[in-house]
């Protein structure tokens, strides 16, 4: 399509007329220019509020083919698709609160010009085809702050369907894992990250005879996140009643620290953009003890997410929810020595072994998200 | 399965939590069945060509004794 291209204008806009006698004689020329005074000027007619050479080239309508790119040449195209065997469906993407959600890739819905996944315009909208019928349409990307339940819509070939996607905002979420391509979506406005560390493990509990008594159990891990130290492991004890009874009991494992804690409000983010949350791993139990002391605790891992790590233990408390915390006490609980008892006749079969200590728990990170 | 975060000198620099969905190159951890402590040196399994390279020099060491010989002790 071609805008007229005149060559005989004046500075102010008035383009020249000629006027005729009724024999066709030429009289004069005329230079006019509306004097309306127009509330509304109205939408003026031209290549580009009719078609433009955009939306032309993405109808298939080329440079080459311009003279003939008209708005009905465009009209038939798209009239030809319609009845080319495809499905096309109109899906409305509307928050929760009403507002259109412009911006969002649906799936399921694939865009007329070029195949690609269909995204809605200013107005929430999406136009495009199914390649199945009935046709369920979802958001392509997984927004950690979003949720929109898949709709499921029979289309009418030769037609355009309508549907509605409804997006709910997600105002919390907790990760027990590592996670990768977490993105929040362009309708999230802040978000408030809580983290621990993994706790510490425990030591393993000690080795101990009614002849020695010597070895200690493991003393606990330390926490992630600039956590607690793991408490120290106890010696084995043995006791020998009067009556001629006792019993040896191999120390106790040291109980894992928990893992230090933090949390940061209004934390800097950026929509559509991926971010990985690291989850710290609690802290493996120490080994037992054999014929010597037993392994101490392991270190717990550290979390982390969009900056955030560190961590101390003034406070032991991390997001349960939007508006609720919760206690973290995720350190391996102390491995208590296992213990046995004798009578004179089995004095020297009197041996406990240790055993491995408790592990301690994953780390966690919770996030508050406002839209 | 642990996964442990190493250094540039292979030090542990953290043991993380990990879906088998994931890919641990992705947070630079690699997947270990053995325990290790945060600040340890990591030290990777032999792989398979290791292996077969000892079982070569292994059977070299034999024979050779064969040719000399000399009564077998472990190299």
């Amino acid at each position: 399509m071609r805008d007229r291209v005149s060559t005989q204008v004046l500075a102010n806009g008035a383009i020249r007329y000629a006027v005729y006698d009724e024999t066709g004689a030429f009289l004069r020329y005329e230079y006019m220019l509306p004097a309306d005074e127009p509330t509304e000027p109205g939408t003026p007619l031209n290549k580009a509020t009719l078609l433009s050479d955009e939306t032309a080239a993405a109808l298939g309508l080329t440079e080459e083919s311009n003279t003939s790119s008209t708005v009905d040449r465009a009209i038939d195209t798209l009239r030809s698709f319609l009845f080319s065997g495809k499905t096309v469906f109109r899906v409305h993407a509307k928050l929760q609160n009403g507002n259109p959600a412009p911006g969002m890739t649906i799936s399921g819905l694939k865009s007329m010009v070029d195949n690609s996944a269909a995204v809605t315009d200013a107005n929430g909208d999406a136009v495009g085809y199914s390649e199945t019928n009935p046709a369920t349409f979802g958001l392509a990307a997984s927004y950690v702050d979003l949720s929109a339940p898949a709709v499921t819509v029979t289309g009418t070939p030769g037609g355009i369907t309508g549907a509605t996607l409804t997006i709910n905002f997600v105002n919390f979420k907790s990760f027990t894992a590592s996670t990768s391509n977490v993105q929040f979506s362009p309708f999230c406005t802040r978000v408030d990250v809580s983290l621990c560390g993994g706790g510490g493990g425990s030591g393993g509990s000690g080795y101990c005879t009614m002849r020695n008594d010597s070895f200690k159990g493991g003393n606990g891990g330390k926490g992630g996140n600039n956590g607690e130290y793991g408490s120290s492991g106890t010696k084995g004890t043995t006791q020998y009643n009067d009556d001629g009874s006792g019993y040896a009991r191999g120390g106790d494992g040291g109980k894992g620290g928990r893992g230090g804690v933090n949390i940061v409000e209004n934390v800097t983010f950026t929509a559509n953009t991926n971010y990985n949350v690291t989850v710290g791993s609690g802290g493996s139990g120490g080994t037992a003890g054999g014929i010597s002391n037993a392994g101490n605790g392991y270190g717990g891992g550290d979390s982390s997410f969009l900056g955030v790590s560190g961590g101390s233990t003034s406070s032991n408390k991390i997001y349960s929810s939007f508006t609720e915390l919760k206690t973290v006490l995720n350190g391996g609980g102390t491995k208590t020595g296992g213990i046995d008892y004798f009578y004179n006749d089995n004095y020297d079969n009197t041996v406990v072994f240790g055993e491995t200590g408790n592990p301690g728990g994953s780390g966690e990170v919770a996030i508050r998200m406002y839209h | 399965m642990y996964y442990y975060v190493l250094n540039e000198q292979n030090t542990i620099t953290n043991s993380i939590v990990l879906s088998e969905s994931e890919d641990p190159a992705v947070f630079g951890a690699v997947a270990d069945e053995r325990v290790f402590d945060i600040g340890e040196t990591y030290t990777p399994l032999p792989t398979e060509t290791d292996d077969l390279a000892s079982m070569l020099i292994d059977h070299e060491y034999r024979l050779t004794l064969l040719e000399l010989g000399i009564e077998g002790s472990e190299p």
